[in-house]
């Protein structure tokens, strides 16, 4: 439910935030316009108008990002890794409640050893390498 | 913001108008503009306001955040009681309802002895600890009764975790009430510094209560990961109050590794373990090796292992008055082994940097054996740290 709330709202503040930057960069153009033709007062006003909001539309996209990166951070996966004690042979998978560190969890598909969980951690989702 | 819309100003010019420019002289450029007074007369009403209420506007910003804030920690609160009490009925099967139960040990709190007259002070801590430990231990096997023991151990951490993030919440909606009623500007200023601290401790917990709900693993137990490397495929035995011990050898040294009993989320009472461990060898132990893991600066890698002298153990400071009491009684060195993480990473589940630091720490622990002792010295490494969900 509060996932479904949270995706929402996402969805709405990136929707805002076009909408505005839309319409900012509607309101730019009219002030240039307006300046060509030397009505100086409307091209102030919608200078003015478009620069509140270009800074409302960044300023939500900004916080659009933060909460994604938030929601990453959130989505940590926790990993088993099975080894035999036998062979070597490795498995890693998804954390089972009830998994522990040398927890036996059946026989090796190889050398049928006793295959046991040899670690347990989380791994972050892969960054995106920046150029 | 504005009063006019553009090209609707183009009306005859106004007594009032001139007046106004006048009375104002604000416009530099176009006198009889009425647009240019407007927004002259809003810039100089906003250095009025700040000049005279700055205070008051930034206690409104300041208590508008908080409240905020206050609301998301009340959320983070009731969201881990929710997890604590449907974990207590998937594993413990209660047959009434546990819910006042809970409710009575998040409220719970413990009051340090009087450290006016400090002599014997770590005695009476100590022992105000224990009963702490038994009682939340019975109330919490009471509120799950079909829990194994390392269950009971995990939702013993999961419903501490809880106890913390409301503690948290009471603190915070304490001073934003008090810094509101009072209209204490320096109440709110101070609260508000502090905040983002607070919130980072809150998602820290909140992910801590998710981690022990499930048993895995966490950051702090990479001491006791270590330790279990150690004692695997050895005899052990339980040497003292939650403690395993097991012996193994390493470069012809007699190694006794001890670490809290797992599975279950405990951490036992290391410092009892090895002063028994002295005690039984008449002290005859050539170093003892502290694993722990250790708060890294920002900045600092995750996982990184560091070498020092001294006791590296958490907590209170009795289980490091112990060591180094009876250290000292022997002349034995201690030195101490960390694995640096952040407050988050120690609560949350180990990540795989700290779990791989592990093999790291064996190769410096042997240097450290091969550089300090001789062969056929007794040496004593104590994994310290939280075990849930490492056995031994």
């Amino acid at each position: 439910m509060e996932a479904k709330r949270s995706g929402m709202y996402g969805y709405l503040m990136v929707i805002f935030s076009i909408v505005i930057l839309a319409w900012a960069a509607w309101a730019m153009y009219n002030a240039f316009n307006y300046q060509q033709q030397g009505n100086m007062e409307s091209f102030y006003f919608y200078a003015a108008a478009s620069s509140v909001a270009i800074v409302l539309a960044v300023s939500s996209i900004m916080q659009m990002r933060r909460r994604i990166r938030l929601l990453q951070s959130l989505a940590v996966k926790v990993l088993s890794v099975v080894l035999c004690g036998n062979c070597g042979f490795k498995v890693v998978r998804g954390f089972a409640v009830g998994d522990f560190v040398y927890k036996e969890v059946g026989k090796c598909q190889q050398c049928s050893g006793a295959m046991r969980v040899d670690s347990i951690y989380s791994e972050e989702p892969a960054k995106k390498s920046r150029l | 913001m504005f009063i006019t819309a553009p090209n609707r100003s183009a009306r005859p010019i106004e007594e009032t108008d001139l007046i106004s420019d006048v009375a104002l002289q604000l416009a530099p450029t176009g006198g009889n503009n009425v647009l240019a007074n407007l927004m002259n007369l809003f810039i100089f009403g906003m250095i009025f306001a700040s000049f005279f209420f700055g205070q008051q506007i930034q206690s409104r910003i300041a208590i508008l955040q908080l409240d905020g804030a206050v609301r998301k920690l009340e959320f983070i609160r009731n969201d881990a009681r929710a997890l604590a009490l449907r974990t207590i009925k998937e594993i413990g099967k209660p047959k009434d309802d546990p819910s006042p139960a809970l409710s009575g040990l998040l409220e719970q709190f413990f009051i340090s002895p009087v450290d006016l007259d400090p002599a014997g002070i770590i005695g009476k801590l100590d022992h105000l600890l224990d009963v702490r430990d038994l009682k939340f231990k019975s109330d919490v096997k009471k509120l799950a009764p079909e829990a194994t023991d390392a269950q009971a151990n995990n939702l013993e951490n999961l419903v501490e975790a809880s106890w913390a993030l409301n503690l948290l919440y009471k603190v915070v909606r304490h001073f934003y009430l008090l810094g509101k009623k009072t209209s204490s500007f320096y109440v709110i200023l101070q609260l508000q510094m502090l905040l983002p601290l607070i919130m980072q401790e809150a998602e820290a917990y909140a992910g801590a209560a998710k981690a022990f709900a499930q048993g895995q693993p966490v950051g702090d137990g990479a001491g006791a990961l270590v330790a279990s490397r150690l004692m695997r495929d050895h005899e052990k035995r339980e040497v003292d109050k939650d403690v395993m011990v097991a012996e193994t050898a390493i470069e012809g040294r007699r190694v006794i590794a001890l670490k809290a009993k797992g599975p279950g989320g405990n951490v036992g009472k290391p410092g009892d373990a090895i002063r028994t461990l002295i005690e039984e060898n008449a002290g005859k132990v050539a170093m003892v090796v502290m694993v722990d893991a250790a708060l890294k600066f920002e900045g600092e890698k995750t996982g990184e292992i560091t070498e020092g002298i001294g006791a590296a153990i958490g907590g209170v400071g009795t289980e490091r008055f112990k060591i180094e009491d009876e250290a000292t009684k022997y002349k034995i060195p201690v030195f101490a082994i960390i694995i640096k993480q952040s407050i988050q990473e120690a609560i949350t589940p180990m990540k795989k940097e700290i779990a791989e630091a592990a093999e790291g720490v064996i190769e410096r622990i042997k240097t450290l054996i091969r550089e300090r002792t001789k062969e056929g010295d007794l040496v004593i490494v104590a994994g310290i740290g939280n075990t849930m969900g490492i056995a031994q």
